[in-house]
């Protein structure tokens, strides 16, 4: 019963967390070890001789009987080898097949017939390889590509035809900028990793593509550059790739929850961005870069608070004008978060602090009002979220008329009704605008519940239960880690940076990376003599 | 995961348990309180004090057209803890002095020394905040609250600190909050000099004007060669000085201006003097430079004040440059004469109102010194000298528009 | 070892030290014993850090392995475990104190008659959670808060400049036995804070950070409480001063003209509750890691929660109507509160400097 009892409390029991500081110590098995998405000691069928015996083992692995898009293609290499290709039919471009695979081995003429041969001289697909391992193969041809088997041959080919439809690259929906690219990520990983290249033209770029999840269903990216990104960082991530265990089809946010540092923290600690630009600065700044494949958010780790809360627009601003709107953002984050908590805590308990003037108007505007004013703020509160999510869920026009009419019908009759006053309307609405300040999504939402934490604690303590609110959850923040850097970082602790933390610096100090990714060097070109 | 969950579990209950425990802080929404802006103390009929207290009206649409902003509550009690438990019997809300700006005594009680009770027992009780300004009424408190009352701003709190501080700029008036008299009261280093206003009924205020108006009548018909016309009933005339948490005595606006000079509370001020004896006037803009006290071992004494002065009009038929002269020959010897007069009649009110205490104190190197040196006791016998400098500051101007 | 020592660099160590010196030494003001005779608040407890300084840098540059350290190799293992409970009495009282002057203008001068108790749960939950962190957390909460702390500080006492008068400061103060017992008094309060840096030498990465933070601390703080006690002094004479519980919270109630700026000192109230609570919560942790690592424990938490609770038994021991009984305690406490911590430091490091040359061959 005792033991129990410390171990729920946790006594002595030491919380294993990583900092980029130091070292990992030992190595872990090597990202993509299970590639294959089996585990290690699960048998593999041995590699098929024939033709017939490949045909066979395809259409029972497939399950080909109740797979339609399965195609195996017997055919003859030469007109006298037997041959197969098996492909998925709607993952493989069937042009690439036909034009460049079957068609120059159906018409082959040469006297000798084998697989390297072939692929040397007369398949003409730029990206090819021999593999001996089936669970490459099932992979691969799940992956889109197409197999060919020659009879009699030990290894089979894999050849690149992928052909799948995918989303034309749009713009990005969430996260708009006025000035600044307006291209976004989409679901197909070989082109986000394409437009990552677009940006990023150095060659210790490294986009390190490979499975994770316990089935091997979830095919990602990991993109960084080779001698920049700090070692251990790298091997810590791929550390907790490696770990994950499951069989559902991971998007990008599920990923990032199972490898984040403190799953029940509401503030992420893994930036997600449906912007190009975006991640290639920060993999610039020794980030390191996920894509996962059908997910058109890249994650971005590590992240600090003062990195969420940075928009890419205020680099493509001019100083003076960057820093305006990085003041505005951080006055509006802060608004939201404290002004309805603030103004409760005011109007409940501590009414010296307003002025005779603003005492009467509230007075006045709330004299027909029946509910609490706690209650009155908590419901209006309640309303905008309503409207919020209301308005992202319906597409289009509608979804922008929703927020128009809730915003001024809804409220309007709501103060006609006497159901909420038009003083604290007001302070809702402006904490709901300084609300999508935020940048980054998953902040907001963080900062909008928060808030209503924030109006609950100062409706029972004033200001000394706001204040006890907003130290927990300072502290809260002070100890939470991104990939072992701290979240305050480089606030608290204090890490060298060039440029101002608030303010936008001047545009050659964004040059450098930030000192938090402790990358192995400052990334600066040597000037010139 | 177990382990997790329990821990979690048991978070939530030592949460659970303390919260209830803790509850609410008592609070009282804003639309509950009824908040004084100032509060009236008078001599009793029945009960040793009777105390008004005048209530910031909310501010809204229908009350726009209501005689002035604010509700007046009053009711007599031994101590003010009893007037409010009374008040609060019949209204609908609970009185907060949190905004309380103003205490208004009437003459009487001043005299007879209500400050103390008032001052030293509630404030804490109240929390009400030392920075309020007293006022000793020259009639009853609560009729010069009532003189405060405009239709046309509704914020009497506004008007009241308006008017106090619109006074200042004259140079003749003293404005001093609570927190002086408790200073002054502390320890004797000086002594505490408040606003001294009258109430007039026979002005004819804005409100009145605008009624007559919107009779059809002459705004000002009511209104005689020599009356007074417009703004408000009550008005400031002078200073009331104190000993200790008594009044003494008063002092006219031309004294309560010499004061401020010597305590260097003064700014600027016009002062009309009669030219010589040709039977006209000059009007001086004087600008206090510096004024510095000192108190010797011997319990010698000296004011010295440095002016600077402007000549706004005159009535005399005399040239500018006898009024040069004038000005920084004869007018600082006036000048010099009169705060002595004053002096003596604060000193004839056992009150040191010039604050010569303050240099005083810094004769002693312990406290234990100034306490056993008994200053109260030797200012009776104190007797200083004023010297008055006043530089020409037409000169400055002349030269400038050159 | 579950110790959650962590690490932080300068600049956390220094605001952690400086708002704890700060908050411990004019929070905890006795306004009738420091006023009494005059002021010389702002003379006596900048000297007292100082003092606390001399005291604490002999006792780091010849300790190994922290305060911990120092008195194991002092006291032996014994005799350090009964130094480390003496020491954190000094510490705990003055994590305490200041907060029993908070309790008391909450509930008097903030909240309307609302029960201590009531008060300090909703101060209590969030020492305990910032102590339970440990460390590492303390000293980044101290970073991102000091600075705002501070500022509030000046600006409080700067927004009060118009009413300055420099006659209030006299009689000035002078050398004699009342500064001197004023200047011991502070003593007890600033000495603990910057002890417990040398408690966490590990999490401050080593001695010589440690003495680098104890003398950043100690100017830093000693200016802003005599620049504190300066403004207090100009504003009230010190007759009033004795008069009032944390006059600082009430420097603003002259101003004549009432704008919304001036009217802030409930924010600024809570803003140093902040600091309060801050300070209590890394006094609280540094006395736990001592009483930990003297007493070989495996684990702080335990000590963290009982020492918390011991702290607001303490806080809220004078509101008790039983607090006649044990008043002796805090008479004692207030005269000889400094010996708590300054003796045992001084005799450890003596008898370590001793031991230590005795071990340097010849």
């Amino acid at each position: 019963m005792f033991m129990r009892l410390t171990d729920i409390v946790g006594f002595d029991k030491e919380k294993r967390s990583f900092e980029l500081y130091e070292k990992e110590k030992g190595t872990p098995d090597p990202f993509g070890a299970w590639r294959d998405g089996r585990a290690k000691d699960e048998k593999e069928p041995p590699f098929p001789r024939s033709v017939c015996e490949a045909y066979e083992l395809f259409s029972k692995e497939f399950n080909r009987g109740k797979n339609g898009d399965v195609v195996l293609r017997r055919f003859l290499t030469g007109k006298r080898r037997a041959s197969l290709a098996v492909y998925m039919n709607g993952m493989a471009d069937d042009t690439k097949v036909n034009d460049f695979i079957l068609r120059p081995l159906m018409t082959f003429e040469g006297e000798r017939i084998t697989l390297k041969g072939l692929l040397e001289n007369t398949i003409r697909i730029g990206e090819t390889r021999r593999v001996s391992s089936l669970n490459e193969v099932f992979l691969a041809v799940m992956d889109g590509m197409t197999a060919l088997f020659l009879d009699g041959e030990s290894e089979a080919a894999i050849l690149e035809t992928h052909g799948f439809e995918k989303r034309a690259i749009g713009s990005a929906e969430n996260e708009k900028v006025v000035s600044g690219p307006k291209e976004s990520f989409t679901e197909s990983l070989r082109t986000n990793i394409t437009l990552m290249r677009r940006l990023i033209h150095e060659k210790d770029l490294v986009a390190e593509t490979g499975l994770t999840g316990g089935g091997g269903n979830t095919r990602l990216a990991i993109v960084y550059r080779e001698g920049v990104t700090n070692e251990a960082l790298l091997t810590e991530i791929k550390r907790r790739l490696g770990r994950i265990r499951t069989g559902s089809i991971l998007t990008s946010g599920m990923l990032g929850q199972m490898i984040e540092d403190d799953r029940d923290s509401p503030l992420p600690q893994i930036l997600s961005t449906e912007r190009p630009d975006r991640a290639a600065s920060r993999v610039m700044q020794g980030c390191v870069c996920i894509l996962v494949e059908g997910s058109p958010f890249a994650l971005i780790m590590p992240v600090t608070f003062f990195s969420l809360m940075n928009s890419p627009e205020d680099v493509y601003l001019r100083k003076p004008l960057g820093t305006m709107l990085r003041l505005v953002r951080y006055a509006g984050a802060a608004a939201s978060v404290l002004l309805p908590g603030y103004f409760l805590s005011l109007t409940l308990y501590h009414h010296g602090i307003l002025s005779t003037e603003v005492l009467s108007t509230v007075m006045a505007s709330r004299m027909m009002v029946f509910e609490p004013i706690g209650v009155e703020m908590l419901l209006l509160l309640f309303i905008f979220q309503l409207i919020r999510e209301a308005g992202q869920r319906v597409p289009g026009n509608i979804g922008q008329a929703i927020g128009i009419i809730g915003g001024l019908v809804m409220g309007q009759a709501a103060v006609t009704a006497h159901l909420a006053s038009p003083v604290v309307l007001i302070i809702v609405a402006a904490s709901g605008l300084g609300n999508f300040c935020i940048p980054d999504y998953q902040t907001q939402l963080a900062a909008s519940y928060f808030r209503i934490f924030a109006v609950i604690a100062a409706w029972m303590g004033g200001l000394l239960g706001l204040s006890a609110a907003v130290i927990a959850a300072a502290c809260h923040m002070a100890g939470l880690k991104s990939f072992g850097v701290p979240y305050l970082a480089p606030f608290a602790p204090r890490a060298a940076r060039k440029r101002p933390l608030i303010f936008r610096g001047d545009i050659g100090m964004h040059e450098r990376p930030d000192d938090v990714t402790n990358t192995s060097f400052d990334g600066r070109l040597e000037e010139e003599e | 995961m177990k382990t997790k969950l329990m821990r979690l579990f048991a978070a939530i209950t030592v949460f659970a348990s303390i919260m209830p425990l803790s509850a609410c802080l008592d609070p009282v929404p804003l639309d509950e309180c009824g908040f004084v802006i100032t509060i009236g103390i008078d001599r009793g009929r029945e009960k040793r004090f009777y105390y008004t207290f005048a209530l910031q009206r909310p501010l809204s649409e229908q009350n726009t057209d209501a005689e002035g902003g604010a509700i007046a509550l009053a009711a007599e009690g031994d101590g003010i803890f009893e007037a409010i438990n009374e008040m609060e019997g019949n209204v609908p809300y609970s009185l907060d002095f949190s905004r309380t700006n103003f205490l208004i005594f009437s003459r009487e009680t001043a005299e007879a020394g209500g400050a103390e009770e008032l001052i030293s027992t509630s404030f804490d009780a109240l929390k009400i905040r030392t920075s309020a300004v007293m006022i000793v009424s020259e009639g009853s408190a609560s009729e010069f609250i009532g003189g405060m009352y405009s239709n046309n701003d509704a914020n009497i709190s506004k008007l009241l600190s308006a008017l106090m501080l619109d006074e200042k700029k004259t140079g003749m008036v003293t404005v001093m909050s609570v927190s002086r008299l408790l200073e002054a009261c502390s320890d004797g280093r000086f002594d505490y000099c408040a606003a001294y206003g009258v109430y007039d009924d026979g002005i004819i205020t804005d409100t009145g004007q605008k009624k007559s108006e919107s009779d059809g009548k002459n705004p000002l018909a009511e209104v005689e060669i020599g009356d007074r016309a417009g703004g408000l009933k009550s008005m400031i005339v002078g200073a009331a000085v104190f000993s200790g948490f008594r009044m003494t005595g008063t002092l006219t606006r031309y004294e309560t201006m010499l004061l401020n000079m010597v305590t260097g509370a003064f700014k600027t001020g016009v002062v009309t003097f009669p030219y010589k004896d040709t039977g006209g006037t000059v009007s001086v803009l004087l600008s206090l430079e510096k004024s510095r006290l000192a108190v010797g071992n011997d319990l010698s004494g000296s004011a010295r004040i440095t002016l600077t002065a402007a000549v706004h009009g005159k009535d005399a038929d005399v040239p500018d440059s006898e009024i040069d002269a004038w000005l920084t020959g004869e007018l600082p010897g006036i000048l010099a004469e009169d705060m002595l007069n004053v002096f003596m009649k604060c000193r004839g009110a056992d009150s040191d109102a010039m604050r010569f205490g303050t240099e005083a104190v810094k004769l002693f190197s312990t406290a234990a010194g100034w306490n056993a040196f008994l200053w109260k006791e030797r200012y009776r016998d104190f007797l200083p000298a004023f010297y008055v400098a006043v530089k020409n500051a037409d000169k400055y101007i002349g030269e400038d528009m050159q | 070892m579950k110790l959650k020592q962590g690490r932080i660099g300068f600049a956390a160590g220094t605001s952690l030290a400086a708002l704890a010196v700060f908050s411990s030494e004019v929070f905890s003001i006795d306004s009738k014993t420091m006023y009494a005779n005059g002021n010389a608040s702002y003379a006596a407890l900048p000297l007292a850090v100082m003092i606390s300084l001399l005291i604490l840098l002999p006792a780091a540059a010849v300790s190994e392995g922290g305060l911990a350290g120092l008195f194991a190799d002092a006291f032996g293992k014994a005799g350090g475990a009964v130094a480390a409970a003496v020491v954190s009495v000094g510490f705990v009282r003055a994590a305490a104190k200041p907060m029993t002057g908070f309790l008391e203008v909450l509930a008097r001068l903030v909240f309307d008659g609302v029960p201590y108790a009531r008060i300090l749960l909703y101060i209590m939950p969030v020492t305990v959670l910032i102590a339970w962190k440990g460390f590492e957390s303390i000293g980044r909460l101290a970073l991102v808060f000091s600075g705002l702390i501070f500022v509030s500080v000046l600006i409080a006492a700067a927004s009060a400049a118009p009413e300055f008068e420099v006659s209030r400061l006299y009689p000035l103060p002078s050398v004699n036995a009342d500064t001197a017992g004023k200047t011991l008094s502070g003593t007890a309060f600033a000495l603990p804070p910057l002890a417990a840096l040398l408690t966490n030498e590990k999490g401050l990465g080593g001695k010589r950070n440690v003495l680098k933070t104890a003398a950043a601390a100690a100017a830093l703080s000693a200016v802003l409480i005599c620049f504190t006690q300066l403004a207090l002094g100009l504003v009230y004479p010190y007759g009033i001063l004795s008069g009032l519980s944390m006059p600082l919270y009430r420097i603003n109630f002259l101003s004549l003209r009432q704008s919304y700026a001036l009217r802030l000192d409930k924010l600024f109230i809570m803003m140093w509750l902040t600091g309060c609570v801050i300070s209590c919560a890394y006094l609280v942790y540094s006395a736990s890691l001592l009483l930990t690592v003297s007493f070989s424990a495996r684990d702080v938490t335990p000590a963290v929660f009982t020492l918390s609770a011991a702290v607001f038994c303490f806080a809220t021991a004078e509101f008790s109507e039983k607090y006649a009984a044990v008043s002796f305690a805090e008479s004692f406490f207030s005269r000889f509160g400094a010996l708590f911590a300054a003796v045992p430091i001084l005799l450890a490091a003596a008898v370590g400097s001793i031991r230590k040359g005795r071990r340097i061959p010849s």
